[in-house]
């Protein structure tokens, strides 16, 4: 499924906290997290990628890999972490509150 | 990030941000498997949506295509501003006589109860024209009868305009003249500035030979003399005694009758336009129903046609009605001439979102 609205930056934060990473990367890691849980089109992650830099939560910079290819590396800036640490506890007090409405109603039964 | 917005609009920036982009994407499809991120022309246009300013590029964009194509047929960008111009301007014409005329109300007393009577006529083989038609005029033969039995009306009378000859010092000169019912201006609610109104005596043949100056027709043949009442002028051949001189800003019924002589009932000759004023309390409803019965009955009935239908209106309706359908004619024609020259022409090829940028 995809990421909800909102969620894909978070997602992309939090991924950079391990460390520099490119695009690719990124987008494979998102993946592999989820255990192909969540599907992050290309299509929406590399808007999401402009528009975080634009925000100044990531910085982005030319970089050679251990392959020796050239690839475009983001890495989170201090601004990214305080706003990872917002998101966070925003997300988990969303999370709570969806789970409170969803828990299982009296006559459902165990099904 | 508002900085990096603004030089995000600085040319050169904007081509190297596009270059880096390019690159970008060209590094990651390479370390990709072939198609796995999908549609990267894509992904980049929404990108470039995120550094902002889409919206302001596309409207530039298309300003300048507009342009293009205005200058590329001069002869039809001409047209086309010429018509949209007029359009315009006679719109705004119109416009400005409406608020003289609606939104200020009739320069006369009770301009609301002041009413005209209306004849539907059905269209009909017995008559000499095929459509329906209208007609805002009454015989005068009909008028004491409608005077008499017409209690949801009073000051029933008529008017009709018509150009004479007045006899001057400098030789003839033809004026614009209005017959009108002495009951009609004494409706209206003005009092004369010199002399008096007509009096209802004056209807009469044999005492109808009066007149009353406008203010202009006063200035123009009389140079304002305070005299002029009780002198004689000769209009068409008849000498008339000038019995009062109008204020500045009567007119009636329009502004160009300079002088008013009084509609004598006897002989019963020709139609006149019917005004009265609506009794107080009363609906223009019950002036119709009672209007209409009395009309019909004077109507001669002849085998094969159908009987006329009567309405009785506001004046104020009377000064709308024409003026609404140019209103909206001028404009919708304006409009509807530069549709047509834009569908003869070729069309012009589609345009594909962001096919400039690139």
């Amino acid at each position: 499924m995809e990421p909800l609205y909102g969620v894909l930056d978070m997602l992309v934060l939090r991924t950079l906290l391990v460390g520099p990473r490119h695009g690719y990367a990124i987008a494979t890691a998102i993946r592999d997290a989820s255990a192909e849980g969540l599907n992050v089109q290309f299509g929406s992650l590399y808007p999401a990628l402009k528009r975080l830099e634009l925000k100044g939560w990531i910085s982005a910079k030319w970089e050679t890999s251990e392959h020796n290819r050239r690839a475009k590396v983001y890495r989170l800036t201090a601004a990214g972490r305080r706003r990872l640490r917002q998101e966070k506890s925003e997300w988990a007090a969303f999370v709570n509150a969806v789970a409170m409405l969803m828990k299982p109603a009296a006559g459902e039964g165990n099904s | 990030m508002l900085w990096r917005r603004l030089a995000y609009l600085l040319p050169w920036r904007r081509r190297a941000a596009e270059r880096d982009m390019q690159q970008e994407l060209q590094s990651l499809a390479e370390m990709a498997q072939p198609g796995e991120l999908g549609n990267l022309a894509l992904a980049a246009e929404d990108a470039r949506a995120e550094l902002g300013w889409t919206r302001l590029e596309q409207g530039l964009q298309d300003l300048f295509y507009a342009l293009r194509t205005l200058r590329r047929t001069p002869g039809f960008s001409c047209t086309a501003i010429l018509s949209l111009a007029l359009g315009i301007g006679a719109t705004a014409a119109i416009f400005s006589v409406l608020v003289a005329v609606l939104l200020r109300p009739l320069p006369f007393d009770d301009s609301d109860r002041m009413v005209r009577i209306l004849e539907h006529r059905p269209a009909d083989a017995g008559r000499e024209l095929g459509y329906p038609q209208q007609v805002a005029s009454v015989g005068v033969s009909d008028l004491p009868a409608l005077r008499s039995q017409a209690t949801t009306l009073s000051h029933i009378g008529g008017y009709a305009g018509t150009t004479m000859t007045l006899t001057t010092g400098d030789g003839p000169i033809r004026v614009p003249v209005t017959r009108v019912s002495p009951s009609v201006l004494a409706m209206l609610g003005f009092a004369p500035r010199l002399g008096r109104l007509f009096e209802p005596r004056e209807e009469t043949a044999g005492l109808d030979s009066s007149v009353i100056l406008s203010h202009t027709a006063w200035q123009r043949y009389f140079g304002s003399a305070p005299d002029v009442v009780s002198k004689g002028i000769s209009i068409d051949g008849r000498n008339l005694a000038v019995v009062g001189v109008m204020p500045e800003g009567f007119r009636f019924p329009d502004p160009q009758t300079e002088f008013w002589i009084p509609y004598p009932l006897s002989p019963p000759r020709g139609r006149v336009a019917p005004v009265a004023r609506l009794a107080d309390g009363v609906s223009l409803e019950a002036a119709t129903a009672q209007v209409s019965g009395i009309l019909s009955r004077l109507q001669p009935t002849q085998p094969g046609r159908k009987p006329s239908s009567f309405e009785v209106q506001t004046m104020r309706a009377l000064l709308t009605a024409p003026v609404k359908r140019p209103v909206h004619c001028v404009w919708c024609r304006g409009c509807r001439r530069i549709a047509n020259r834009v569908h003869q022409r070729r069309k012009p090829p589609a345009r594909t979102r962001g096919s400039a940028s690139s």
